[in-house]
């Protein structure tokens, strides 16, 4: 309201208020006895009896949802669960990385022992860390699908703008909770990433510096440097993070609810109670619960060996979702790291403020065009990745793919 | 209706300044007090091994950091400290390659291919007693410069 409200005078919008909150009263009743009407539709009568606006008993966790939602936004193709996705991987994480938490010692040596106590000696400590793990990579990998999503439907210029710019907020922080996570075992593979990476932030002007120092606390990688990536990883990024999803969450009610296409029939705009979503999501929890189990226990995380500064292996291989920006890094540092991530960041943030289109829809043609750039960009990622992992022997020197690999892509 | 809609605001913003303007030098002293304490400068100077150790060309005391680099009589001191993101480099032939983003270099020091940019440091080098070599690691000189052995 306060927005709406800049160019008009306040007599105005007192004038407005009442009748707008009338319209949305209407247009709920209208949705009602559209749904009503749906005739033989064992769904449609249901709904007509939820759909009750004020109806007393509704709780904390019902009011993140609207009190109806449309059929459309119930589908698969609206959404492809990956909201709910990331708030499930959340929470596993949430609860695995508490326990966790309990047996973790925050310091250069202690690191390693501790997780290794977890990982060998406490019972289902393995089985733990694996799930941790294991959501994290799919909290990643589900974040990437839900951008593409919401490029794809063009859900970011008007209104909705701030709520894709809080998006791309959390897709930073939660890489930045996945990599400080990643560092936090201390085995060797975290520390050469760790060396690298704050080498890295060198190339970055104006930020680089305060950061390096912020993520170090030293000339060089030690205890203080682990301290600092512990309270990173357990307080400073989820509680950024659980501030920037409540907004995320509310504004996706302010912009009401899913942007749909222009063109629905009646019956894909039907309002239906929003114990369907309800039931969705806990449909969601209960599949990626059994995928993460299952997992985990078929494949459980591994620990690799203490570091050693001075015997890095050959070739120094990073986790899987960093490999691509190792690849690009060795040709260059600032033209194959800082320029790509400024030029990407640059366009993600920029593009739909030229989108255009009105009431919130982008141009078509552009919609495409960005549609185009961000399947380029998570296939050029995907490409370095499969580069990096299979095409680099010792010294980062180009070798052909292993026999198992050939086959395996082809 | 306009002059309130203006005296709100303003004392919006005037209410914004007063809350800002404390959190300013507490955010300042956030970042410095987050920056860590300042470096001590820390002479290191280490006994790497004696003049019979090293055999011609290059000579690699990984646990110092360091390799040995003899060339003809003269004798000089090469970080193996990667100069394009830090990770150690190896002895690959006459020269060195970096396991991380294949990085190669020369003897002395001097790049063959990226993705580094600059030479591996060289730190200042002595002979004591006669044969006993000691390395200065908190110095950096010029890259190719020669010890008389």
């Amino acid at each position: 309201m306060k927005r709406n409200a800049g160019n008009v005078d306040k007599a105005k919008e007192c004038a407005v208020q009442p009748g707008a909150v009338q319209d949305t009263d209407t247009r709920r009743g209208l949705g009602d006895s559209r749904s009503t009407e749906g005739v033989g539709d064992r769904q449609g009568s249901a709904a007509a009896g939820a759909t009750m606006t004020g109806k007393p008993g509704r709780g904390f966790f019902a009011h993140l949802h609207f009190p109806s939602v449309s059929v459309r936004s119930l589908r698969f193709k609206a959404t492809w669960g990956a909201g709910v996705l990331l708030i499930v991987c959340f929470v596993i994480l949430a609860g695995s990385g508490i326990l966790l938490a309990f047996a973790y010692q925050p310091d250069f040596q202690g690191a390693y022992e501790s997780v290794w106590e977890i990982t060998f000696n406490y019972p289902y400590g393995r089985l733990l860390r694996s799930v941790h793990y294991l959501a994290g990579n799919l909290f990643f990998l589900a974040s990437l699908l839900h951008l593409l999503r919401v490029i794809w439907a063009g859900a970011y210029s008007g209104a909705r703008y701030r709520n894709y710019v809080y998006g791309l907020a959390l897709l930073v922080i939660g890489f930045g909770a996945l990599a400080t996570g990643y560092f936090l075992p201390m085995s060797e593979i975290s520390y050469w990433a760790l060396v690298v990476g704050t080498r890295f932030l060198d190339y970055f002007p104006v930020v680089g510096l305060p950061v390096k120092r912020l993520l170090m606390g030293g000339e060089e990688i030690g205890d203080a440097t682990v301290v600092r990536l512990y309270v990173l990883h357990l307080t400073i990024l989820p509680l950024v993070f659980i501030g920037f999803a409540s907004l995320h969450l509310w504004r996706i009610r302010k912009d009401q609810g899913l942007l749909k296409p222009i063109s629905l029939g009646p019956e894909e705009l039907r309002k239906v109670s929003y114990t369907f979503a309800v039931r969705r999501e806990w449909m969601v929890f209960l599949l990626v619960v059994i995928a993460l189990l299952s997992w985990a226990l078929a494949s459980p995380v591994e620990l690799g060996p203490r570091p050693a500064p001075a015997y890095p292996p050959n070739p120094v291989k990073a986790a899987w979702f960093f490999v691509a920006l190792q690849e690009t890094l060795s040709y260059s540092a600032f033209w194959g790291g800082v320029v790509p991530l400024g030029v990407v960041a640059a366009v993600f943030l920029l593009f739909p403020l030229f989108a255009g289109g009105r009431d919130g829809y982008p141009l078509l043609a552009r919609r495409k065009v960005f549609s185009a750039v961000a399947l380029a960009t998570l296939l050029a990622y995907a490409a370095f990745t499969l580069l990096g992992l299979c095409c680099r022997g010792p010294n980062w020197s180009f070798t052909m793919p292993s026999l198992g690999v050939q086959l395996l892509l082809w | 209706m306009n002059d309130i809609s203006i005296k709100r605001r303003l004392l919006g913003w005037l209410s914004l300044v007063a809350i800002g303007a404390p959190l300013l030098p507490v955010a300042a002293m956030a970042r410095r007090f987050l920056g860590a304490p300042g470096s001590i400068r820390v002479e290191r100077k280490v006994v790497v091994g004696t003049l019979d150790e090293v055999t011609q060309g290059i000579t690699v005391f990984r646990e110092h950091g360091i390799a040995l680099v003899k060339d003809g009589g003269g004798l000089s001191a090469i970080s193996l400290a990667c100069t394009h993101l830090g990770c150690t480099v190896g002895q690959a032939g006459d020269g060195f390659a970096c396991p991380c983003h294949g990085s190669r270099f020369r003897r002395d020091g001097t790049v063959v291919n990226g993705p580094a940019t600059t030479s591996l440091a060289a730190h200042d080098l002595q002979v004591v007693e006669g044969r006993r070599i000691v390395v200065d690691l908190g110095t950096t000189v010029e890259a190719g410069m020669k010890f008389q052995a």
